[in-house]
């Protein structure tokens, strides 16, 4: 990693996070490379421990399974996206948690959410018969949906012209929604039960499907082309769920069930690497935390594990760990990062840094995402 | 827009915000000019969307003719000031709205505020009879006025002495409240009914008087000269507040004009065409980090805004009156713009998601933490 800010023509770089919705995040990867500079600066500017800082705190609402995934919303609230819950829950800046009514609430519904340029939060539909979305105003609306199936989908990417894409966990097709509300599908080239769970957006702008059961990896460019490529490891009754892009630019999948780190750089080369920690069902979605440290939410882990900028993967105790306790997670402006409550009865934060990523930075579609 | 800070003699230019009251800001620019490397941080490193997240959100206190102006206080609450509102009301930095009592109320008192070194925050006075401020603990209290009229003053700034001048609306003399609070008046050169209204600091630390129905421009220096100059456009109701650009550019907001104006850090004066005019469209603007100025809308059925290259657009809003919703806007440290209401039911805001927002000292900066 290299100190400081690049020079260029007598002027220093300060970086700049691209415009997530009006296709400015570029196939040759200049929007990125001006983004890892602001990634850069947080990376050099250390930690104060070497050690996370681990904290709890109540909820107001708790239930088995009753949140999948969070999504962070322009306010600085942070939502869990109901699974088993009746209500939405979500955490303020304060750090006052609340909850809200839903309009639709089923037997698991959604998993996973994302953030639309209008500020509009998104709950991914697994098997909603209808989308369901919360505004700026915290207004909670549906809207339909045009294929709607049991275990659909999980997780969702918005991509760089402003669609949201939902990643297929057994669906067939890809279903999308444009930034006018406007809902369409689109083929897809593989397919499976329990296929992929959580996506990611890369450097260039292809959007990646994390392989959960699947095969092969698969991916949908910033044009819409959809692709598949090898993986170096596969499980079919389950591998990764949930992705998260580092500063260098690589995607690593979060281990569920696998036993070993798998990752793809931004030149489409995929590795694995050793972890330290591995059980089944052990964590669900990662954060990428301001230096560098990409941490993996625990389900049924008993320790919290880590990747740092440099590949070092190493372990941490956690404050509380139960079964199913927590997936998906989302970094606030503060730097804390929350674990989104599954079937924990508190919430569970970990800070570790000396400087944070604003706002901005924190809604980028390259992270706000399960 | 060049990439991130200059390098001067083989050291990086930070940027600095000059202190606002003891003289720093000159005549020959130099502490703006390194203000402007700060503003330019911001613009440079963009945002989240290239468009506006706007939503709304519920006030405690609500009337026809609430509030007018707003300003951002030390501790990140933003004020709104009272113009027939019986309650202050200010929204914390957790979005948290709540009211407070006033020390004197009436029918259209207070017409925009102003934050002095103290943390004090004042009330201009419209048609109130006396002065009236919040500190920094939260304490209100009243002071004497040397001259009050009907639709006196509407808007004020703060000099780089760390003087209050209030801008003339009907006021036929200038007025101004000293660091140690010493109330003043001295003479303007040109006044009219309903001359101006609001102000801006300009680079130099001139104050410019906002032209609405005055035939010239009017501005004090930092020594306390006042003087007028020429205009490109008039007309009755023309422009209600300003905001001062990354470039130095002074831009009139318009009210019933029917073309934006400007002044630059020159004192060239030049008008550039608008989207959307109607009448009593806007009143008061402000400058987001991402370098747009953000027109707050009064009669207005659509946002409007200008960017750092001079692009003029406009865009969605939730709640609109034609009736006069909201009137001037404030920046926090979250990016965030709140429109003041006015008569609106509900607060509204845009989120603005910068990358990097001004901090709360940056937001506070007399060159944009006024009506």
């Amino acid at each position: 990693m290299k100190l400081g800010n690049p020079k260029v023509q007598g002027y220093l770089d300060n970086g700049s996070v691209p415009n997530s919705n009006n296709s400015v995040i570029d196939a040759a990867l200049v929007s990125w490379s001006r983004l890892q500079v602001l990634l850069n600066y947080n990376i050099n500017a250390g930690t104060t421990f070497s050690t996370p800082i681990i904290s709890t705190y109540s909820l107001v609402y708790t239930t088995s399974t009753s949140f999948i995934g969070g999504v962070l919303a322009p306010n600085g609230d942070i939502h869990f996206v109901p699974y088993s819950a009746k209500v939405g829950q979500k955490i303020n800046s304060s750090g006052v948690v609340s909850t809200y009514s839903l309009i639709y609430t089923t037997s698991t519904p959604y998993q996973g959410g994302v953030l639309a340029p209008n500020g509009d939060i998104h709950f991914i539909p697994l098997s909603a018969t209808v989308g369901q979305k919360i505004n700026s105003s915290g207004v909670v609306s549906t809207y339909s949906l045009i294929y709607t199936v049991a275990n659909a989908y999980i997780g969702g990417v918005l991509a760089p012209n402003g669609d949201i894409h939902f990643v297929p966990y057994s669906a067939i097709v890809g279903q999308k929604i444009n930034s006018s509300g406007v809902v369409s599908t689109y083929s897809l080239i593989y397919t499976a039960v329990g296929a992929y769970a959580g996506g990611v957006l890369a450097p260039n702008g292809d959007i990646h499907f994390v392989p959960r059961a699947a095969a092969v990896g698969q991916k949908v460019s910033s044009t819409g082309v959809v692709s598949t490529y090898s993986l170096i490891y596969t499980n079919s009754s389950g591998a990764y769920f949930g992705g998260v892009l580092d500063p260098s630019g690589n995607i690593h999948f979060v281990p569920i069930s696998a036993t070993v780190g798998q990752k793809i750089n931004s030149s489409g080369v995929v590795s694995t690497y050793s972890l330290i920690y591995t059980t089944t069902t052990a964590f669900s979605g990662g954060v990428l935390a301001p230096n560098g440290d990409i941490h993996f939410v625990p389900y049924n882990a008993a320790v919290g594990q880590k990747i740092s900028s440099t590949g070092v993967v190493s372990t941490y105790s956690l404050a509380y760990t139960t079964s199913g306790a927590y997936i998906g997670g989302v970094l606030a402006p503060n730097g804390d990062i929350h674990f989104i409550p599954a079937s924990a009865t508190i919430g569970q934060k970990i800070n570790t840094t000396a400087t944070s990523y604003s706002l901005g930075i924190c809604c980028s579609s390259f992270f706000n995402k399960l | 827009m060049k990439l991130g800070n200059p390098i001067v003699q083989g050291y990086l230019d930070n940027g600095k915000l000059p202190n606002a009251d003891d003289g720093s800001i000159d005549t020959a620019m130099a502490a703006w000019s390194r203000l402007q490397v700060l503003l330019n941080y911001s613009i440079n490193a963009g945002s989240t969307y290239n468009t506006n997240i706007v939503s709304t959100y519920s006030l405690v206190y609500t009337t026809t003719n609430a509030y007018t102006g707003g300003v951002i206080a030390l501790n990140g609450d933003m004020h709104f000031i009272p113009v027939s509102a019986i309650v202050g009301q200010k929204i914390n930095s957790s979005g948290v709205v709540s009211t407070y009592s006033l020390v004197y109320t009436t029918t259209v008192a207070y017409q925009g505020g102003v934050l002095n070194s103290k943390g004090e925050i004042h009330f201009v006075p419209y048609s109130g009879k006396y002065g009236q401020k919040i500190d920094a603990a939260g304490l209100v209290s009243t002071y004497s006025l040397v001259y009050t009229t009907t639709s006196s003053y509407v808007g004020g700034v703060l000099d780089p002495n760390g003087n209050i001048h209030f801008v003339p609306f009907r006021a036929v003399r200038g007025q101004s409240i000293s660091p140690t609070g010493v109330v003043s008046t001295y003479a303007l050169i040109y006044t009219v009914v309903n001359a101006y209204a609001g102000g801006v600091l300009a680079p130099n630390g001139d104050i410019h008087f906002v032209p609405r129905a005055a035939a010239v421009g009017q501005k004090v220096s930092s020594t306390g000269v006042v003087s007028t100059y020429s205009l490109a456009y008039t007309t009755a109701d023309a422009y209600n507040g300003g905001v001062i650009a990354p470039n130095g550019d002074i831009h009139f907001i318009p009210l019933s004009a029917t073309v934006g104006q400007k002044i630059n850090s020159s004192g060239v004066v030049s008008t550039y065409s608008l989207v959307y005019t109607t009448p009593n469209a806007y009143t008061g603007g402000v400058l987001a980090p991402n370098g747009d100025i953000h027109f707050a809308p009064y009669a207005a059925a659509v946002g409007q805004k200008i960017n750092s290259s001079g692009v003029v657009s406009t865009y969605s809003l939730i709640y609109t009156t034609s009736g006069g919703g909201y009137y001037g806007g404030i920046l926090n440290s979250k990016s965030e713009i709140h429109f003041v209401s006015l008569a609106a039911p509900v607060g509204q805001k845009i989120s603005i998601l910068s990358a990097a927002p001004f901090s709360l000292n940056l937001c506070c900066s007399p060159f944009f933490n006024k009506l």
